[in-house]
């Protein structure tokens, strides 16, 4: 089952968190873009990141300006009741989640999307960041998307199920199926 | 023989909850004690445990510089940078100590702006005048304009230290930021000389001969224990500005600090 798809704007919980909290997110809320290119220069490699984690390294570029230029658009909404970082997050999640579709149909296009049956390339060990990123990258997308956002990005379950449009089972259930595949690449 | 593999496997089931603490009391009990009977369970729990600190673990990487441009581009403001203006600062102290542009002979893509605020010659230690040469965007066209007002610049200043350190030497001793500042000056006028731009004979000659006045001056001792140059190299350096008639050669090249006259004589 598919997520419905989210409109960070429009995102309940994103209206009620947003949030003037530090003195650059006021000024770029009120159209300072110097201040949210130093809002960018902070968060842009979490976002990023975020973005190649969930959607694939082709995408993430694209996903990044996404979010940051959703960010710039919405600021104004933004009322100082979280940190500037956890509402950007937060649109940042969404709004790859809202886009998975689109990504999820490229990278299987590109990818020959595979997920559980690749193949274990040589033995990896833990000191192998990039090899455990590969893994990660190979979970299917159910897996990868509850792991990310539990295991890397701290969220909780049901925060998850919420974001994912899943029951709370259902993600507990993916975060083991995706830490099971895992685990055999940290032997 | 199917029941404890059952069994075994709904336990595992229930590792990554016990790991995350969502399991209830009642479960987690029965777990623990589970675990204590089944190193295979053990196992399997470590390993999960490993991947949650793994992942916790992971860093981040930076988009490129094309991500913001695109980002600013869209947002109405394509002038603005994400640059960090610490970045560009590290930035422009290399490049006033590589001149990469100028030793990969791409100098026609360069500007030299010598610094505006020509400085005096100081008599506190430690206070030098600006000595600042940056480079512009690479790209930017090298224009005979612009050269010329940064020699007659760079000139200008140069007779302002060398008029200085003239009237110093004739006492015999020179001061340390003079030393100092010849050094900043040697610095600039190899960077004029490199410049295709140079190529006015006279130009070229007035330089070179700097360039060795200068070296000898830089060159002069300011250790603390002995503040000045000892006299006979002060004096040396003294000559040298004078056989050579720099003064007067800058003065002719470039008058009271105008653009130089190049080729047209």
């Amino acid at each position: 089952m598919s997520a419905p798809p989210h409109d960070p704007g429009a995102d309940p919980l994103i209206a009620n968190t947003v949030a003037v909290g530090g003195s650059d997110a006021a000024l770029a809320a009120s159209g300072d873009a110097h201040a949210f290119a130093r809002l960018y220069r902070e968060h842009a490699g979490r976002v990023h990141t975020l973005a190649r984690r969930m959607a694939g390294d082709q995408d993430a570029d694209e996903l990044t300006q996404d979010v940051f230029v959703r960010a710039w658009e919405k600021l104004r909404t933004f009322r100082g009741e979280s940190a500037f970082g956890t509402w950007l997050h937060r649109l940042a999640v969404n709004l790859i989640l809202a886009k998975r579709a689109a990504h999820a149909k490229r990278r299987s296009r590109d990818a020959g999307d595979q997920a559980l049956e690749w193949t274990p390339a040589r033995p990896v060990t833990p000191e192998l960041g990039m090899d455990f990123e590969t893994a990660l990258k190979r979970l299917p997308d159910g897996a990868r998307e509850v792991f990310v956002l539990f295991d890397v990005e701290g969220y909780r379950h049901e925060e998850i199920a919420e974001m994912l449009g899943v029951s709370v089972g259902t993600s507990k259930s993916q975060l083991h199926r995706a830490r099971m595949i895992l685990r055999e690449h940290l032997r | 023989m199917n029941e404890p593999a059952m069994l075994h496997e709904e336990w595992t089931d229930r590792l990554s909850d016990y790991l995350d603490g969502e399991l209830p009391p009642g479960e987690r009990l029965a777990l623990e004690e589970h675990l204590r009977e089944c190193p295979g369970c053990r196992g399997v729990l470590e390993q999960l445990r490993a991947v949650k600190v793994r992942a916790a673990a992971l860093g981040h990487d930076e988009p490129g510089p094309h991500v913001w441009r695109s980002i600013a581009e869209r947002i109405g403001h394509p002038e603005v940078s994400a640059d960090d203006p610490r970045d560009e600062l590290a930035a422009r102290r290399a490049r006033k100590i590589r001149f990469p542009w100028l030793q990969a002979g791409a100098a026609a893509a360069a500007v030299l702006v010598l610094g505006i605020g020509i400085g005096r010659m100081s008599k506190e230690p430690g206070r030098l005048p600006t000595a600042r040469v940056e480079a512009p965007a690479p790209g930017t066209p090298m224009t005979g304009d612009a050269y010329r007002v940064a020699v007659a610049q760079h000139l200008t200043r140069t007779e302002t230290l060398l008029t200085s350190f003239r009237a110093e030497a004739a006492g015999g001793t020179v001061d340390a930021s003079a030393v100092e500042w010849a050094g900043q000056m040697l610095s600039t006028t190899r960077l004029l000389l490199d410049s295709p731009a140079a190529a006015d004979p006279r130009l070229r000659t007035l330089l070179e001969d700097l360039e060795l006045v200068l070296a000898q001056i830089a060159a002069l001792p300011t250790r603390p224990d002995t503040p000045s140059a000892t006299h006979t190299e002060v004096d040396l350096a003294r000559r040298a500005v004078e056989e050579k008639q720099l003064l007067p050669r800058m003065q002719t090249l470039a008058p009271a600090g105008s653009p130089v006259t190049l080729g047209e004589s």
